[in-house]
């Protein structure tokens, strides 16, 4: 079957370069340099190594169909068949996986680490001096953005302490021209997904269910995927992440628990808070 | 086709070229880069920018709050407002309410809009744990966990602490603190005294009158008597000795029958 389909493809070529090897028509002989050269060589070379590689083939048979020649599959040939199965079989789904398992935002958007111009270390302000992160985001309560603070608030302690700091230099620059610092976004929701923040910390969803441990990272890097899924994951099962509202900032709440008790907890404020969150497309896309 | 293997053994027999065998050896690495990659980009936090290939919903040609827009001198995409802008929460026509003054003095009374109850205090123990609990510490002693940092700090050489000064945090139970009136308080949260910088920005007018009225709590109950615990008078006398350990692993009512003879 291979070889009914094969075959005149590799004629076509195998008499090629044998015209090219062995007629003695081929007539000019072009001055050396020339372009011409270069393409009789170039032939000459690729058309020996066909020959080479296809000795095995060749039966010299004169007289027949193809002329000196009469082209024979070798037994090896065979050998092809469930090769080319196997390659079938194997590659579609490798592709599919690999772009499935590349491309989830899991691969491409979990572990971002940028380098902030700051060396800004949450591990040690609201880790080791436990300051509660709406000291610095204090707008989280009541609008859509957890805000970065401005330079001021930053200013509050740090005219006092590390003054002369080299590493807040961008900070004391900011200080003096009113120029912003410039902070880069770790966490980015896509531009059509209308995420409040208000509506989820008031409810009781603290701030570790979508950006982790916080308090324990010297450099925040992003630690959930942020899909689509992985917010509607979310709306329909919000017990095991729902909590006191006025514990969301308390990272470290319920680390000591069993699932079961979590959960528990986690249904008690749902029922409390009467929370049913919507499923809808506009609820996000809006 | 016909000069077909007649035995399985002449079948196996039958050896590719080399030639097949390097590309498939090849080709076979070459399918594993892709999930190396993968793994990789699962397991280290990386500094490069996420790849979207689809870029579903990503981007809205639009502002968001906090983006750079680089049409402007500042970069920023959000404004400031014109210098003089006032904004109608921030009229202080009601100096009482807005500035914790009355007739140029500070106000000595809670202002009408603020009802002084259970859930206030609660919101200002709410607010203060989160605006004041840093310096001023949980009992408003002026030893929180930025004055301990402050003080190892200072404890380092020069080059080490970039120059660290620190005046350690009010207690807010000094006499001098706790028998100013409200309104001074107020005014020292929205506009700062020292080296404590203003809150304004960071707590509303109604959470600083409700972290005034927590204060307030605090001062009183860290400058009250103990008779000023309800039914004091009824609750059992506690002594403990603790030199003497048969003494203090006593109960309440052994230890005070011995100490009455």
């Amino acid at each position: 079957m291979i070889g009914a389909c094969l075959q005149p493809l590799t004629w076509t070529l195998l008499r090629i370069g044998l015209n090219y090897c062995q007629s003695p028509d081929l007539g000019v002989s072009p001055a050396r340099g020339s372009r011409l050269d270069f393409l009789a060589w170039a032939a000459e070379t690729v058309s020996s190594y066909f020959v080479k590689f296809f000795t095995g083939c060749l039966a010299a048979r004169p007289g027949e169909f193809m002329g000196r020649y009469h082209f024979v599959f070798p037994r090896w040939s065979n050998l092809l068949l469930p090769a080319i199965i196997v390659v079938a079989l194997t590659a579609p789904p490798y592709v599919v996986f690999m772009v499935a398992w590349g491309f989830s935002p899991k691969t491409t958007d979990v572990g971002y680490m940028p380098t902030q111009p700051v060396p800004f270390s949450h591990a040690v302000h609201a880790g080791d001096l436990g300051i509660d992160c709406r000291y610095c985001h204090n707008t989280v309560e009541y609008t859509a953005k957890a805000s970065i603070p401005p330079t001021q608030t930053c200013m509050n302690c740090h005219l006092q302490v590390h003054p002369d700091s080299p590493k807040l230099e961008p900070l004391f620059e900011s200080y003096e021209t009113g120029m912003p610092v410039e902070w880069i976004r770790v966490h980015d929701l896509p531009d059509y997904a209308y995420f409040n923040h208000a509506a989820h910390v008031n409810r009781g969803v603290s701030c570790v269910e979508c950006h982790g441990r916080i308090d324990t990272m010297e450099v925040v890097h992003q630690v959930e995927p942020l899909s689509m899924k992985w917010c509607l994951d979310c709306h329909r099962e919000p017990d095991p992440h729902l909590r006191d509202p006025s514990l969301v900032t308390q990272l470290e709440w319920g680390w000591a628990m069993t699932d079961a008790e979590r959960l528990a907890e986690g249904t008690k404020w749902a029922e409390i808070n009467q929370l049913q969150p919507s499923q809808d497309c506009s609820t996000c896309h809006r | 086709m016909s000069s077909g293997p007649k035995r399985q053994s002449d079948f196996l027999l039958w050896k590719l070229p080399r030639g097949f065998y390097y590309v498939a050896i090849l080709v076979t690495c070459a399918a594993l880069i892709p999930p190396a990659l993968i793994i990789r980009a699962r397991s280290v936090p990386r500094e490069a920018r996420r790849i979207h290939i689809i870029q579903n919903m990503d981007n809205q040609p639009k502002y968001k709050a906090q983006q750079q827009n680089i049409l402007f001198r500042d970069g920023r995409a959000m404004r400031q407002p014109v210098p003089g802008t006032v904004a109608r929460s921030q009229m202080v026509g009601d100096t009482h309410f807005f500035l914790g003054t009355v007739d140029g003095g500070y106000a000595t009374a809670f202002p009408d809009q603020v009802t002084v109850d259970m859930d206030l205090l609660e919101r200002g123990r709410d607010r203060y744990m989160i605006y004041c609990l840093p310096c001023h510490g949980v009992t408003a002693a002026g030893d929180g966990l930025v004055h301990d940092r402050a003080m190892m700090l200072l404890n380092l050489s020069p080059t080490l602490n970039n120059g660290t000064t620190w005046v350690q945090p009010k207690n807010l139970h000094e006499e001098a603190i706790a028998e100013q009136p409200v309104g001074q308080l107020f005014y020292t949260i929205s506009n700062g005294k020292n080296n404590m910088a203003s809150y304004a920005a960071q707590i509303t007018v109604e959470d600083r009158w409700a972290v005034v009225a927590y204060v307030k709590a605090l001062q009183e109950a860290g400058n009250a008597d103990a008779s000023a615990v309800p039914g004091a008078d009824s609750l059992p006398e506690r002594k403990m000795v603790l030199d003497d350990e048969e003494a203090a692993t006593t109960t309440d009512s052994d230890a005070t029958e011995g100490a009455a003879p």
